[in-house]
C-alpha cells in the first residue's frame, strides 16, 4: 500500500478513527500492531513471517542478553541475532547478486550454479537494520531490553516507517510506547503539514520528473549533452523528492497519531562538502552506519590510515545496502573516496578542504561530484552510466529534449534552495496561525489531484 | 484530542475554510492554462452521432501545446463546408488525424489544402474526420453518412496507431468470435456529454476544469481499489483475437490476413469511392539509446500492401519517406517536448510529410479520381 494510494487514505482514516475512540493505551498499541501487520501483508502476506521471525529472534536475544553477564554467552547471542538478520537480508537481497558475481570464478572449476527466482521482501533492508540496532544497543548496555513483546513487535513493524524508513532507533521509539500518547490538534496540524508537503514532493514533482529521467536513462547516449545534464539534475531532484517525500509522509502520519519519528533530511543540496552532505541526506541511515559499522570497525581511534579504510569500507557497504548491484557498490566507493579525500585534506590543514572553501565554491564542487555520482546510482549498468557521462562531459550531440516541466522545476528548485540557504523561506513560515498555511497546503492537494502522473509510481527506495 | 476554547476553534476553522477557498480559486484560475479542455459534443442528426460542437476550440496541453477550432459537423479547421467547386477527399483516422497536438495550420488536412493550391491542384480539397480511439469499424459505420454530406471522390484511411493494429480484431469493435464482424459503438457518453455541453454553454467548462480533473483522479484511483491481502494477481493476458497478440506472433499469419481481407472487403462494400490506406509506421524512434530506422512490422506491411493490390485498394507506405526525412534533417516525425521526443502522435513535421504523400497520390491519380461519377450507397 503506497502512501499515495486511495486505499492508504481509507486505511489511515479507519486506524485514526479507531485510535480516537479507543481509550485504553494498551488496546491502542495492539490496534496499531494489527494495522501495521495488515499494512505489510497488503503487499504480500507470505513475507509477514519474516518480520515476525526477525521480531522473535531479537526479542528473545535481547532478553537473553539481559539475563546473562558472561561475555562468551552474550557474544553468542549477539552473533545469533546478527547472523539471523543478515542471513535473511543476504539471502533475499544478495543471493543472486553473489551467485552472478562469482559465476566466472565458479566457471573456472567447472561449477555452474543458476540463480533463484527470489522476490525481494519490501522494506527488509530497513527493518533488519532497525532490529539489529536494538540488539546491539542492548548488547552494549545502552538500552534496557523491551519486556513487552507486543511493544517490541510494534517498534519493528510500525507501519508509517516500515517499508522505507526512517530507520528508527529503539531508544527513540520504545519510550514513546511506554507513555500514553495523546492526539492533539497541534500534532495533527504538524503531521498534516508534513504529510502534505511529502505528498506534493512525491506525486507532483518526483513522479513527473521520473517520466523524463527514465526515458533519458533508458536511451543513454542518444540525447545531447544539455538534455543529459537536465536528466541527471532532474534525477537528483527526483530521488530527493521521492525519498524525502516518503519520509515526510511517514513522519507526518506518525505525528498525527502522536508519535515522533526522526528527521531524515535537512536540505541536503545545500551541503558544502560531502561530509556535510551525509549529515543532511538519509540521516537515519548515515548515523546507523556510523554507530553500528564505522565505530565498531575502529572509527578514527586507530590511526589515520585505518580511519580512511574504515570510512571507505563503511561507504562501500552503504552503497551495497542500497541494492544488489556493482553500480551501487561503485557509487558507495566514490562517496567513500570523496570522504577520505576530504578527511585527508582536513588533516593536512590545507585551506583547500572543501569545507574550508568559500561557501559557493564548496557547494558547486560538492554538487558537481554528487550529481555525477547519481548517474551510477540510477544507471542499471556501467555501460549505461558511462554513456550518460560521455554525453554530459563530452557535450556530445544527439537528440535535443528540453521538457518544459523539468526545466521549470529545476529553475524553481535552484531558486528555492537559494532562498532556503538565506533563510528567506522555511517551514516556520507555514505556522498554524497564518492564513498562508492552509492556502499553500490546500493548493498542494489541488495540484496533486489535478495533475497526477500517469501509471503506477512506487517509491524509488522501495527497491532497497 | 485536547480541548480548545471555542473562540480559538472558530478562528482556526475560519482560517482554514478561507485558505481552502483561496487555494481553490487560485488553482481553478491557473489550471486551465495547463490542462487540456473538456470535449464539447453535440448530436448531429445528419451524421447520426455525436460530433464536436461547431465553434468549439479544443485546447491540448499534455502532449504538444495547441488549439483546434471545430467547424460544422465536427470538421476540424474547416470554417464552412459549401461554396467550393473542388472535389472533396476525406482523410479518416483516429487521434493521429484528429491531431489535437498541433495547431490547425499544421494539421495534415490544412497542409494538404495549402499544398494542393501551391501545386496547382485546386480541383481537390480535403476534409478530415478523426476521433481518438476510432478504428476501422468506426470508419465502416460512418462512411455512408459522411458521403451524403460531402460527396467525396476518395477516402484516405490513416493507420498510425501501434502499426497495423487498427485493421486487426480488437475484441471490441472488431470481433473475431464466432466470426469476423464489425460492431457499432458510441465513444461518447451521452449523459457526460450533456453535462459538459451545459457547462460550456454557461461558460463554466474552464472554471470547473480543475475540480472535474480532481474528481476524475479520485474516481480513477478508486476503480482498482483493493483491500485484500497481497500479492496482487498478475494482470490478465490480452484477450484472444486482440490485434497486439496477432501481430506480435508470426504463428498465425493467416488469421491476420483473413481479418485484413475481411476489413478491406467490408470497406469496399460500404463505399464505391476509391479507398487508400496510408501506413505510417513508428520509425524513426529511439530504442535502447540508438535511433532505430527499421520497422519491426515491415513484413506485415508488405503483406498488407500485396493484399491491397489484390483487393483494388490503394496503399501509401510512408516508411521510406519518414526514414529518408530523418536521414536528411535529423528530425523525428513524432513526439513533442512535453511528451516523448521521438514517439507518440505526429508532430508538425509528421503532418507535413503525411500531407505531401497524400498530395502526391492525388496528383498521380487526379485523372481517374476526377472523371468518375459515384453513386451514393444506400445506408
Amino acid at each position: 500500500m503506497l502512501f499515495t494510494q486511495i486505499e492508504y487514505f481509507i486505511f489511515f482514516g479507519i486506524v485514526l478513527a479507531a485510535l480516537l475512540i479507543t481509550r485504553s493505551h494498551c488496546v491502542r498499541k495492539r490496534l496499531l500492531l494489527l494495522a501495521s501487520y495488515y499494512f505489510y501483508a497488503y503487499w504480500d502476506w507470505r513475507f509477514l513471517f519474516l518480520i515476525v521471525l526477525s521480531t522473535c529472534v531479537d526479542y528473545f536475544v535481547a532478553l537473553g542478553l539481559a539475563r546473562t553477564s558472561r561475555p562468551s554467552r552474550r557474544k553468542l547471542l549477539l552473533v545469533t541475532s546478527v547472523t539471523c538478520n543478515l542471513g535473511i537480508l543476504g539471502f533475499f537481497k544478495y543471493f543472486n547478486f553473489f551467485v552472478q558475481s562469482l559465476e566466472p570464478i565458479f566457471g573456472v572449476f567447472g561449477l555452474h550454479y543458476g540463480t533463484l527466482n527470489i522476490v525481494l521482501p519490501i522494506g527488509i533492508s530497513f527493518y533488519t537494520f532497525q532490529t539489529l540496532s536494538y540488539t546491539i544497543d542492548v548488547y552494549r548496555g545502552r538500552l534496557e531490553p523491551c519486556r513487552n513483546a507486543f511493544d517490541f513487535a510494534l517498534f519493528v513493524a510500525f507501519f508509517p516507517q516500515l517499508v522505507a524508513g526512517p530507520i528508527v532507533r529503539a531508544s527513540e521509539f520504545l519510550p514513546q510506547l511506554e507513555s500514553n500518547v495523546r492526539l492533539s490538534w497541534y500534532g495533527t496540524f504538524l503531521g498534516f503539514r508534513q504529510f502534505t508537503i511529502g505528498l506534493f514532493k512525491k506525486v507532483f514533482i518526483a513522479d513527473h520528473l521520473a517520466l523524463f529521467v527514465d526515458y533519458v536513462f533508458d536511451n543513454a547516449g542518444a540525447f545531447d549533452g544539455v538534455s543529459t545534464w537536465c536528466a541527471t539534475l532532474a534525477y537528483g531532484l527526483q530521488i530527493f523528492c521521492d525519498f524525502s517525500g516518503y519520509s515526510d509522509m511517514a513522519i507526518g502520519t506518525a505525528r498525527i497519531m502522536g508519535y515522533h519519528l526522526p528527521t531524515n533530511f535537512r536540505s541536503p543540496y545545500l551541503a558544502v562538502s560531502m561530509t556535510d552532505f551525509w549529515r543532511r541526506w538519509h540521516i537515519s541511515l548515515s548515523t546507523w552506519l556510523r554507530d553500528y559499522l564505522y565505530i565498531p570497525l575502529g572509527g578514527n581511534r586507530k590511526g589515520r590510515t585505518r580511519t580512511y579504510v574504515n570510512i571507505f569500507i563503511t561507504m562501500l557497504l552503504g552503497g551495497l545496502w542500497h541494492g544488489a548491484s556493482w553500480t551501487f557498490v561503485f557509487w558507495g566507493a566514490l562517496h567513500g573516496a570523496a570522504l577520505v579525500v576530504e578527511k585527508w585534506l582536513g588533516s593536512m590543514k590545507r585551506t583547500a578542504t572543501l569545507s574550508h572553501l568559500p561557501g559557493i565554491v564548496g557547494w558547486l564542487a560538492t554538487m558537481l561530484f554528487l550529481f555525477t555520482t547519481w548517474v551510477f546510482f540510477r544507471a542499471v549498468s556501467f555501460r549505461q552510466a558511462f554513456l550518460m557521462l560521455r554525453q554530459m562531459y563530452g557535450f556530445s550531440g544527439g537528440v535535443r529534449w528540453y521538457y518544459p516541466f523539468v526545466l521549470a522545476t529545476l529553475v524553481l528548485a535552484i531558486a528555492g534552495h537559494a532562498l532556503a540557504a538565506t533563510n528567506v523561506v522555511s517551514l516556520r513560515q507555514l505556522a498554524h496561525n497564518r492564513l498562508v498555511t492552509p492556502v499553500v497546503l490546500f493548493s498542494m492537494w489541488w495540484l496533486v489531484l489535478v495533475f497526477p502522473a500517469e501509471g503506477f509510481n512506487p517509491f524509488v527506495y522501495f527497491q532497497f | 484530542m485536547t480541548a480548545r476554547p471555542v473562540a480559538v476553534v472558530r478562528a482556526t476553522a475560519m482560517r482554514w475554510v478561507l485558505g481552502g477557498v483561496i487555494a481553490s480559486l487560485l488553482v481553478t484560475v491557473m489550471a486551465p492554462c495547463f490542462l487540456s479542455s473538456l470535449r464539447v459534443y453535440e448530436w448531429s442528426p445528419e451524421l447520426d452521432g455525436y460530433v464536436l460542437k461547431e465553434g468549439y476550440v479544443h485546447r491540448k496541453r499534455d502532449e504538444g501545446w495547441a488549439s483546434t477550432r471545430y467547424g460544422p459537423y465536427g470538421f476540424a479547421s474547416v470554417a464552412r463546408l459549401g461554396g467550393s467547386d473542388a472535389s472533396t477527399v476525406m482523410i479518416w483516422g483516429d487521434s493521429y488525424v484528429e491531431a489535437h497536438q498541433v495547431d490547425d495550420e499544421q494539421k495534415t488536412v490544412c497542409q494538404v489544402n495549402n499544398a494542393l493550391s501551391e501545386q496547382g491542384l485546386p480541383q481537390f480539397r480535403a476534409v478530415a474526420v478523426g476521433r481518438a480511439c476510432w478504428s476501422v469499424a468506426d470508419y465502416y459505420f460512418k462512411i455512408p453518412q459522411y458521403e451524403k454530406l460531402v460527396d467525396p471522390v476518395c477516402h484516405f484511411i490513416v493507420l498510425a496507431e501501434y502499426g497495423l493494429n487498427d485493421l486487426c480484431p480488437d475484441g471490441e469493435t472488431f470481433v473475431s468470435e464466432p466470426a469476423l464482424q464489425f460492431v457499432r459503438r458510441s465513444l461518447v457518453d451521452s449523459r457526460r456529454s450533456a453535462v459538459i455541453a451545459g457547462l460550456h454553454r454557461w461558460g463554466l467548462s474552464d472554471m470547473l476544469l480543475a475540480p472535474w480533473k480532481a474528481v476524475r483522479t479520485v474516481l480513477v484511483s478508486g476503480r482498482n481499489i483493493r483491500f485484500s491481502l497481497g500479492p496482487r494477481k498478475e494482470a490478465d493476458e490480452p484477450t484472444a483475437g486482440s490485434g497486439c497478440r496477432l501481430l506480435a506472433s508470426e504463428s498465425e499469419p493467416n488469421a491476420v490476413i483473413e481479418s485484413w481481407s475481411y476489413a478491406l472487403e467490408r470497406l469496399k462494400a460500404r463505399s464505391s469511392r476509391p479507398i487508400v490506406l496510408v501506413l505510417v509506421p513508428e520509425v524513426p524512434r529511439l530504442e535502447r539509446g540508438a535511433v532505430c530506422l527499421v520497422d519491426p512490422q515491415s513484413e506485415w506491411r508488405r503483406r498488407l500492401a500485396r493484399l491491397c493490390t489484390a483487393e483494388g485498394v490503394g496503399c501509401i507506405d510512408m516508411t521510406a519517406t519518414l526514414v529518408n526525412d530523418y536521414r536528411a534533417t535529423g528530425k523525428f516525425s513524432r513526439g513533442f517536448h512535453n511528451g516523448k521526443p521521438d514517439s507518440g502522435h505526429l508532430n508538425a513535421r509528421g503532418h507535413w510529410l503525411l500531407s505531401r504523400q497524400i498530395c502526391a497520390y492525388l496528383d498521380e491519380h487526379k485523372d481517374t479520381l476526377l472523371k468518375t461519377n459515384y453513386a451514393l450507397h444506400a445506408d
